[in-house]
């Protein structure tokens, strides 16, 4: 390969000759996730009382699985569920490849726009990319495999929400609650079937899809890679909705809302 | 009606340390409607300056030559159109046009792209069945029909800041060599294996995702999601995966 190129002509933090207004998304998006990791540390940690109601019928997505109550596990009383399962989706998250160029962006600063020059500091120690610490990212499709695992337990949980305990009858229904949790669980579906590795493993990690069961395999993986185009908004939205949900079983919990049952069978 | 317009032109040449020396010089030319950026270039050469240089040849963004920096953005010239551009221009303010600043200067708007043949050159090709009856499906094609698109314009690799700021030109193949690599390894009657190359010697590890390749690709291929990523993906399996590595020295998968 050649040798050293010339330096590029402007260099220095934030330089560039665009004259758009480059800075807006990676303010958004520092803005969105610093509140994100801010609002789960307090929730988990300092308010963690109201986390379900009805007796468990309805669970706060940030607490779900709820395997300390599931399992009937003695816990210290500080302690919740949350502290147990959350390294899961963070971990799922945080190696998701669009979380990858969010974070290198808008806290790495590798670089916060296109063609926006870097801060002093990324020169001074040298650029290593994902061959250095970042390497870690490549056990993203465990984090995977474990997500699917939680996804199952999300499903349950709407599955849970329908079900209705009064006195000894058992009633199957549906309430705001329910809307709420299976909204949820939705959103982070495709979140997962629009992830790169679990594209890889339906089909992108082959070059020929031949056979009947190869067919299928390729149909899957373009159907896959519909929903991977838009994996983005899948991230945000599917994030999002685990506060909105968190929010709402909190305020049924706490009676400032109610949860209207909308169907009862 | 016709109305002038300013641009800020790059002029000069590396100097004898091979570093861009020049100035920026402003022309005022009259702009016709439906005008783009190349017309504007060629108006300036034709009324002002005849020795001003710039890389041209098709104007109907299939070549890749006139690559440049409009306002900031690396775009090709040909396909940019004036009134997108005084669209996004604060009034009274000129237009803004550089070279392509990670590659070495030749002269004015006109670089070095000696870099991406040497390169090229390194990459194994497709490599077959001797029997030249190559059938495969339409579903199979369709994937790397993509990365056939490419008109090698190299404004993913301008833009890629692991070229731009970081100069890892011996270590990185960056992203247009990865859109040839994934065509070549995802090609369905390809049977040659460089995920080991595409390791260590193209360097993939490098890319952080930053999808700013993506952003300016005038193509249109989705470099970082179709190309990158599953490139990666299969260097995960070949290097980071350990059921992977086991299933294959138990002979599980090849």
């Amino acid at each position: 390969m050649g040798g050293n190129i010339a330096l590029p002509l402007v260099r220095g933090f934030g330089r560039t000759d665009r004259i758009d207004s480059w800075w807006k998304q990676p303010l958004w998006m520092a803005t969105a996730l610093t509140a994100a990791v801010i609002y789960t540390g307090l929730r988990v940690v300092f308010f963690d009382g109201e986390i379900h109601y009805d007796n468990h019928r309805v669970t706060s997505p940030i607490f779900s699985p709820d395997i300390i109550h599931m399992f009937d596990i003695s816990a210290p009383s500080w302690a919740n569920s949350a502290m147990l399962i959350l390294w899961i989706p963070f971990g799922f998250r945080g190696t998701c490849y669009y979380m990858r160029r969010v974070y290198h962006r808008v806290f790495f600063q590798n670089p916060t726009g296109c063609v926006v020059s870097k801060p002093e500091i990324s020169y001074r120690f040298g650029y290593k990319g994902e061959t250095g610490l970042f390497v870690l990212n490549n056990i993203h499709r465990y984090m995977l495999y474990l997500a699917i695992m939680v996804l199952i337990v999300k499903v349950y949980d709407v599955w849970h929400t329908m079900q209705f305990h009064e006195g000894s009858s058992d009633t199957l229904g549906v309430s705001v609650g329910t809307l709420v949790l299976a909204t949820e669980s939705f959103l982070l579906t495709m979140y997962v079937v629009s992830c790169h590795a679990f594209r890889h493993m339906f089909g992108g990690g082959l070059d020929r899809w031949t056979g009947k069961f190869g067919r299928i395999i390729g149909k899957v993986y373009w159907r896959v890679s519909s929903t991977n185009v838009h994996h983005a908004f899948w991230f945000w939205t599917s994030l999002a909705m685990v506060f909105i949900g968190d929010l709402s079983v909190w305020s049924v919990a706490e009676g400032i809302l109610s949860d209207p049952v909308l169907i009862m069978l | 009606m016709s109305d002038d317009v300013t641009f800020r032109v790059f002029r000069g040449e590396p100097d004898e340390s091979g570093k861009p020396n020049g100035k920026m010089v402003d022309y005022t030319v009259e702009m016709d409607e439906g005008m783009v950026v190349l017309d504007v270039i060629h108006r300036i050469q034709a009324e002002h300056a005849p020795d001003l240089s710039c890389r041209w040849n098709c104007k109907a963004g299939k070549c890749g030559s006139c690559s440049a920096e409009v306002n900031g953005k690396p775009r090709l010239m040909c396909m940019t159109r004036m009134d997108e551009i005084m669209h996004e221009t604060p009034e009274g303010q000129p237009i803004l046009v550089k070279p392509m600043q990670t590659f070495p200067l030749t002269k004015d708007l006109v670089t070095d792209l000696e870099w991406a043949y040497q390169i090229n050159q390194t990459i194994p090709p497709l490599s077959g069945p001797d029997e030249m009856n190559w059938e495969f499906d339409q579903i199979e094609a369709d994937r790397v029909q993509e990365f056939r698109s490419c008109i090698e314009c190299m404004l993913c690799v301008n833009t890629c800041h692991v070229m731009r700021e970081h100069q890892l030109f011996g270590q990185f193949a960056g992203p247009r060599f990865f859109v040839r690599l994934a065509n070549l390894e995802m090609h369905p009657m390809d049977e040659e294996d460089r995920i080991a190359m595409i390791k260590d010697d193209f360097g993939i590890g490098y890319c952080n995702i930053t999808r700013c390749c993506t952003e300016v690709c005038p193509a249109g291929i989705n470099i970082t999601d179709n190309a990158i990523i599953p490139l990666k993906e299969r260097v995960v399996t070949e290097y980071y995966d350990p059921v992977a590595i086991i299933a294959k020295k138990l002979g599980i998968r090849k």
